[in-house]
C-alpha cells in the first residue's frame, strides 16, 4: 500500500508545475533573487517529496516569511503596486510550497498560480503571449484537477484530457460573459503609474546633439481612414508644437494659455480612427488639423491645436477623429499680440550669421510671402543634404548648420527655418508628429512607426493664417514621398539591416502587425463603447446595463441547455453497429409512411404488416429484411454487405408514400 | 428531510437508479472560496481595466459552471444494485457490501459511499461496470439494525461542487449481543437436570471415529481407518474431562434481558474459543447440543433475534 506517498507526490508534482508555470513570465520582469528562491523551495520541496523527508519545521518557514518581506522591502521600498506585488506573491507561494501537507493547502497554491499569471496578464497583454497564458489556465486547471482528485493518481495524459474537454466546454460562456459583462468606467483605485522609458516624440529638440538617429520600427500610432484617404503630401500627424528657442534648444510651453486662432478649412474632410501605442505621454496624434475627436480619454484641444490627453498614455487607446488637411483663410484676422510676440522670439546675441543673412534677405524680399519663398529657395539651391548621421553642432546650432555643416535631417531644417522666420518678424514655430505611414492592406490602416517621426514650420501669414511650411521637402522631396527609410542612399535603416527587404518578409510583418492590431482593437480594447456598439449592431436600441442584464441571464440560460445536452451525449452511446443503424433507418421510413413498429414486434412480422399497407413497395421490403435478418442473425460472422442494404433502405425511403 | 425525500422519489428499493431527481448540488466551502477568489480577480480586471485578465477571471467561472454540470453528472445515472452485511456484534462495525454499476459510458470518479454517519468509503466505478465495496456501518442495537441513510456522494471534478443522492432504509443488517458478562458458566447444574443426553466424552475411553477437523492432533488419527478407507478420521473418547454445557436464557443470572444475553452470547463465544459442546434454551427457540462455526452463528443469530417481531430468518 504505497499510494499514499504516491498521491502525495502527484500533488506535489502538479502544485510545482501551476506554481512555475505562473512564475515564468515574471523571471523575465522580477530581480534575479526572487527567481532563485522560487526555484529553489521549488527543487527543495520535490526532493523532499521524492525521498519522503518530513518537511521544514515552523521556524524556518516564518523566517523565511519575513525575510522575504524584508528583501522585497527593501528592493522596492513598497509591497503595493504591480511588481513588489508579483514579487511578494510569488515570494509568499514559494515558502506555502515547503508547508503542504493537505489538500487545501495545495489547492491554494494552484489558485495563486492563477494570479500569478493574472499578474503577469496585467504586466504584458501581447499576442505573441497569447498563447502562453492559454498553456498556462490549461495546465493550472490540470493541477487543480489533478490535486482534488480522492485518492488515486490519474496519468498526467489523461488528466491534460479531461481538464481539457472542460476547458473547451467553457468557453463558450467564457465568451458570453466577456461580450456582455458590464463594464465600469475608470478604476475603483488609482493604480501606480508605470515609469517606463519609452522612445518617441519628446517635448523638446535639440537636432545639435544628436549624431545618429536610429530609425525604429517601434509603432507610434495606427490609423485607419474611414472613407478617403489623404495623399501623403499631406499625412502630417500634429504632435508637440514648440515654441521657446534657446539658440540651441526648441521647448514646449508648459503651464501658459493663449486666444486660440480660428482657422478655415478647405478639401476634403477625412475621418478615421487613431490606435495610439502607450508612449507614457498626454498627446494624442492627429492629421493635421484635427475639428472632431472622440475616444477612451478626455480629448482638448491646446492654443497650438495639439490635442492632449487628461493623463499619460500608459496603455494603448483608440480615438475617433476628423480632419481637414488644408487650412485657408479666415478672414483678415490678426493674431493675437501675445501670441505674435512668443511666437517672434529669439534669444539676444545668438546665432549672428544668421541674423546677418536674414536681415539682408529681407531687405531684399519685403513681402512675407516672397521672403518665404527666398529662404526655401536657398535650402535648395546651396548645399543642404538629408542624412540621419549629421555631425555634431556648436553652441551658435542655426549658424553652424547654415554655413558649416548643411547636413542634417528634419529638426536641423524645420529648426533653421523657423529662426529665419522669426529674425524676419514672421511668427513661426516648430511642429513635431509624424509624416507618413506604410498602408498594411491586410489589416487595412495605416502603420506610423517611430522612424516616421518628423518636424515642420508653422509660419502666420497675415491674411493666410497659420500655414504648414516643410523645409525637408525641399531637401529631400523623396522624405514625403515615400518615408525616411526610402530616402536615404546611405545607411540602412534597423528593419532593413535585420530583415533584408524581401516582399514575403514584408508581408510576415504585415500579417504579424495586422494580427496584433485586430487583437489590440477588438479584444484589448474592447471596453463599454464597443459593448455599446456591439448591442446596437445585435439591433438593441439604446442599451443600457438592464439590457445586458437580460442579455446575459439569456446567454447563460442557452449555455446552460447546450452544456446539458453535450455532456448527456458524451454519455450516452451512440450506436456502432451500422445494421441497427439502417434497420433504424428502415423503421423510421416506415413511421414517416404511417406504419409504426410495435416495440414487440420482430423484423418479419414488421415487414409482413409493412407489405399489406404497402403492397407496391413490397419487393424492397422483402429484399432489405431478408438481407438484414441473413446478416443479423443467420449469418453474422460473414461480413455484410452493408453497401446492398444501404442502398435497398435509400429505394425504401424512395418508395411511394401512399398520400 | 426523510419525509420530503420519499415524498420526492418514493420508496428505496433495490436494485435503485440515482435518477437525476434524486440528485441534490450545492458548492462546497472551496466552491465558496473558489468563487471569492474569482470575485478578486474579477475586481482586479475591471479597475486595471485589463481584458486578458478578465478573460482569464470568465473562464476560470464558467469552469465551475462547467465543473458544476460534470459533478451532477458523475452521480447521475449510477445504479445501487446490491447492499447486504453479515452479522456483526452491538458496537462493531458492519462492512455494508455495496454494489454499484455505472450504466453508462462514463467513469464514475470518486464516488463517497456513506452509511449513516460512518467513515465514508470512496471509489471509482469504470464506465459498464459493477464495483462492489464495503462500506462500514456501526451496529448500536442487538438485532435488526437498519441503515436509516445511504448517502453517495461525489466532489469530483475540482470539488468546487458537492452533488449527493441519499438512500433510506434500503439495508439491514443483523448485530448479535455483545459478548458481555462475568457470570461462570453454568456447567453442573445443567448437566444434572440430565434434560440434555450428552455422552461424555474424554481421553479415557474409546468412543468412536468422527470426521477430521482442522485441529486435531495427529495422534488421535485413526491410521488404521485411513489405510482402509482413504479417510481421515480422529478417534473420539468419552469421558468427563471434556465440557458441555446447555445455555438457557431462564437460568441465565441477572434482572436486565439484554444484559442476560450478553452473558448468553458471552458464554456461546467462550465455549466455542474452548471447543466445548453446548446447547441453546431460549423461551420458543431450542438448540441442541453441537459445536463448530455454523452451531456459534446459529446460536448468536437466536440470541440477536429474541424478541424481534418477525421470525423469518435465515439461518
Amino acid at each position: 500500500m504505497n499510494t499514499a506517498p504516491r498521491t502525495a507526490l502527484d500533488r506535489v508534482r502538479w502544485t510545482l508545475i501551476a506554481v512555475g508555470a505562473g512564475y515564468l513570465p515574471h523571471a523575465f520582469h522580477l530581480p534575479l533573487w526572487v527567481s532563485g528562491v522560487v526555484l529553489a523551495t521549488g527543487l527543495w520541496r520535490l526532493s523532499i517529496a521524492l525521498r519522503q523527508r518530513p518537511l521544514p519545521g515552523r521556524i524556518v518557514r516564518f523566517a523565511g516569511a519575513v525575510l522575504a518581506l524584508i528583501a522585497v522591502l527593501a528592493s522596492y521600498r513598497t509591497i503595493n503596486g504591480l511588481e513588489a506585488g508579483s514579487a511578494l506573491l510569488a515570494l509568499m507561494a514559494a515558502l506555502k510550497l515547503l508547508e503542504t501537507r493537505e489538500l487545501r493547502d495545495h489547492v491554494l497554491l494552484v489558485l495563486i498560480g492563477f494570479f500569478l499569471l493574472l499578474a503577469a496578464m496585467l504586466r504584458d497583454q501581447s499576442l505573441w503571449l497569447l498563447p502562453y497564458y492559454a498553456l498556462v489556465t490549461w495546465l493550472g486547471l490540470t493541477a487543480l484537477f489533478a490535486v482534488t482528485r480522492a485518492n488515486d493518481v490519474m496519468p498526467w495524459r489523461r488528466a491534460l484530457a479531461m481538464s481539457g474537454r472542460m476547458l473547451l466546454y467553457a468557453l463558450p460562456l467564457a465568451a458570453v460573459l466577456f461580450l456582455l459583462f458590464p463594464r465600469v468606467p475608470g478604476p475603483f483605485w488609482a493604480l501606480p503609474n508605470a515609469t517606463r522609458a519609452l522612445s518617441g516624440l519628446d517635448d523638446e529638440m535639440s537636432p545639435g546633439d544628436i549624431s545618429d538617429l536610429t530609425l525604429s520600427d517601434a509603432p507610434a500610432f495606427r490609423a485607419r481612414f474611414h472613407g478617403s484617404v489623404p495623399p501623403p503630401i499631406e499625412r502630417y500627424w500634429r504632435g508637440p508644437v514648440l515654441h521657446d528657442f534657446d539658440g540651441y534648444t526648441w521647448r514646449r510651453t508648459r503651464g501658459q494659455f493663449y486666444p486660440t486662432q480660428p482657422l478655415a478649412f478647405t478639401g476634403p474632410r477625412y475621418s478615421y480612427r487613431v490606435m495610439l501605442e502607450a508612449n507614457n505621454r498626454p498627446w494624442l496624434f492627429a492629421l493635421d488639423h484635427p475639428v472632431q475627436w472622440l475616444g477612451d480619454d478626455t480629448v482638448t484641444q491646446a492654443f497650438d491645436y495639439q490635442l492632449l490627453l487628461s493623463r499619460p498614455a500608459t496603455e494603448a487607446q483608440s480615438f475617433e477623429l476628423t480632419s481637414y488637411t488644408r487650412t485657408g483663410s479666415e478672414g483678415d484676422t490678426d493674431l493675437a499680440q501675445s501670441l505674435r510676440r512668443r511666437d517672434t522670439r529669439l534669444p539676444e546675441g545668438r546665432n549672428p550669421r544668421t541674423r546677418t543673412l536674414a536681415a539682408e534677405l529681407r531687405a531684399r524680399f519685403p513681402d512675407d510671402r516672397a521672403y518665404v519663398r527666398a529662404v526655401l529657395d536657398l535650402f535648395a539651391a546651396q548645399e543642404f543634404a538629408y542624412t540621419l548621421t549629421p555631425p555634431r553642432l556648436e553652441t551658435d546650432a542655426i549658424d553652424d548648420f547654415m554655413f558649416n555643416t548643411r547636413r542634417g535631417f528634419c529638426g536641423h531644417y524645420a529648426s533653421a527655418f523657423t529662426v529665419l522666420m522669426r529674425l524676419a518678424g514672421i511668427p513661426a514655430r516648430v511642429v513635431t508628429g509624424y509624416q507618413g505611414g506604410v498602408y498594411n492592406r491586410l489589416g487595412d490602416y495605416w502603420y506610423v512607426s517611430q522612424a516616421d517621426a518628423h518636424a515642420w514650420s508653422e509660419i502666420w501669414l497675415q491674411g493666410a493664417g497659420w500655414q504648414r511650411v516643410d523645409p525637408t521637402a525641399v531637401v529631400a522631396p523623396d522624405r514625403l514621398e515615400r518615408g525616411a527609410e526610402d530616402s536615404l542612399t546611405a545607411g540602412a535603416a534597423a528593419s532593413e539591416r535585420w530583415f533584408g527587404t524581401a516582399e514575403w518578409l514584408q508581408n510576415v510583418r504585415f500579417a504579424w502587425d495586422a494580427a496584433n492590431t485586430w487583437w489590440r482593437d477588438r479584444v484589448l480594447d474592447f471596453d463599454r463603447f464597443k459593448q455599446r456598439a456591439l448591442l446596437e449592431w445585435l439591433g438593441l436600441p439604446d442599451p443600457d446595463w438592464r439590457t445586458l442584464g437580460i442579455l446575459l441571464a439569456f446567454g447563460f440560460t442557452v449555455f446552460l441547455l447546450w452544456i446539458t445536452l453535450a455532456l448527456r451525449r458524451d454519455t450516452t452511446p451512440r450506436n456502432r453497429d451500422p445494421l441497427v443503424g439502417l434497420y433504424q433507418r428502415f423503421c423510421k421510413a416506415a413511421a414517416r409512411r404511417g406504419i409504426e413498429r410495435r416495440p414487440d414486434e420482430g423484423p418479419v412480422d414488421f415487414a409482413q404488416r409493412l407489405k399489406l399497407s404497402m403492397p407496391g413497395a413490397a419487393p424492397v421490403i422483402d429484399a432489405f429484411i431478408g438481407s438484414f435478418v441473413r446478416a443479423r442473425y443467420l449469418a453474422p460472422d460473414e461480413s455484410s454487405d452493408i453497401e446492398e442494404l444501404t442502398r435497398l433502405a435509400r429505394a425504401f425511403e424512395r418508395s411511394w408514400t401512399p398520400r | 428531510m426523510r419525509a420530503w425525500s420519499l415524498r420526492r422519489h418514493g420508496p428505496d428499493r433495490l436494485p435503485l437508479s440515482i435518477v437525476r431527481r434524486r440528485v441534490y448540488i450545492l458548492p462546497t466551502s472551496f466552491g465558496v472560496f473558489y468563487g471569492a477568489i474569482v470575485f478578486g480577480m474579477l475586481l482586479a480586471g475591471l479597475n486595471y481595466n485589463n481584458n486578458l485578465a478578465l478573460a482569464l477571471t470568465f473562464v476560470l467561472a464558467a469552469v465551475a459552471v462547467v465543473a458544476m454540470h460534470y459533478c451532477h453528472r458523475n452521480l447521475a445515472g449510477v445504479q445501487l444494485r446490491a447492499l447486504e452485511a453479515e452479522p456483526v456484534f452491538v458496537g462493531q462495525s458492519a462492512m455494508l457490501r455495496v454494489e454499484l454499476l455505472s450504466t453508462s459510458a462514463l467513469d464514475r470518479l470518486d464516488l463517497e459511499i456513506r452509511a449513516d454517519d460512518s467513515e465514508s468509503v470512496c471509489v471509482t466505478v469504470p464506465a459498464r461496470e459493477r464495483l462492489a465495496c464495503e462500506v462500514p456501518v456501526r451496529a448500536h442495537r442487538r438485532g435488526r439494525n437498519r441503515v436509516a441513510r445511504l448517502t453517495l456522494e461525489t466532489r469530483f471534478p475540482l470539488r468546487l461542487f458537492r452533488a449527493w443522492a441519499w438512500v433510506y432504509d434500503c439495508a439491514e443488517f443483523i448485530a448479535y449481543p455483545k459478548p458481555d458478562g462475568s457470570a461462570p458458566p453454568p456447567l453442573a447444574a445443567t448437566s444434572a437436570s440430565g434434560r440434555h443426553d450428552a455422552p461424555g466424552r474424554g481421553e479415557e475411553d474409546f468412543a468412536g471415529l468422527r470426521d477430521y477437523q482442522k485441529g486435531d492432533s495427529p495422534r488421535r488419527v485413526s491410521w488404521k481407518a485411513f489405510a482402509r478407507t482413504d479417510q481421515l478420521l480422529a478417534k473420539e473418547y468419552s469421558g468427563a474431562a471434556r465440557r458441555w454445557l446447555v445455555l438457557d436464557l431462564n437460568h441465565t443470572p441477572g434482572t436486565d434481558l439484554e444484559a442476560r444475553l450478553s452473558q448468553l452470547a458471552r458464554w456461546v463465544v467462550d465455549a466455542e474459543g474452548a471447543a466445548a459442546a453446548y446447547a441453546l434454551d431460549l423461551p420458543g427457540t431450542h438448540l441442541a447440543l453441537g459445536t463448530g462455526a455454523t452451531h456459534e452463528r446459529r446460536c448468536l443469530l437466536a440470541l440477536a433475534l429474541h424478541g424481534e417481531p418477525s421470525a423469518t430468518v435465515r439461518l
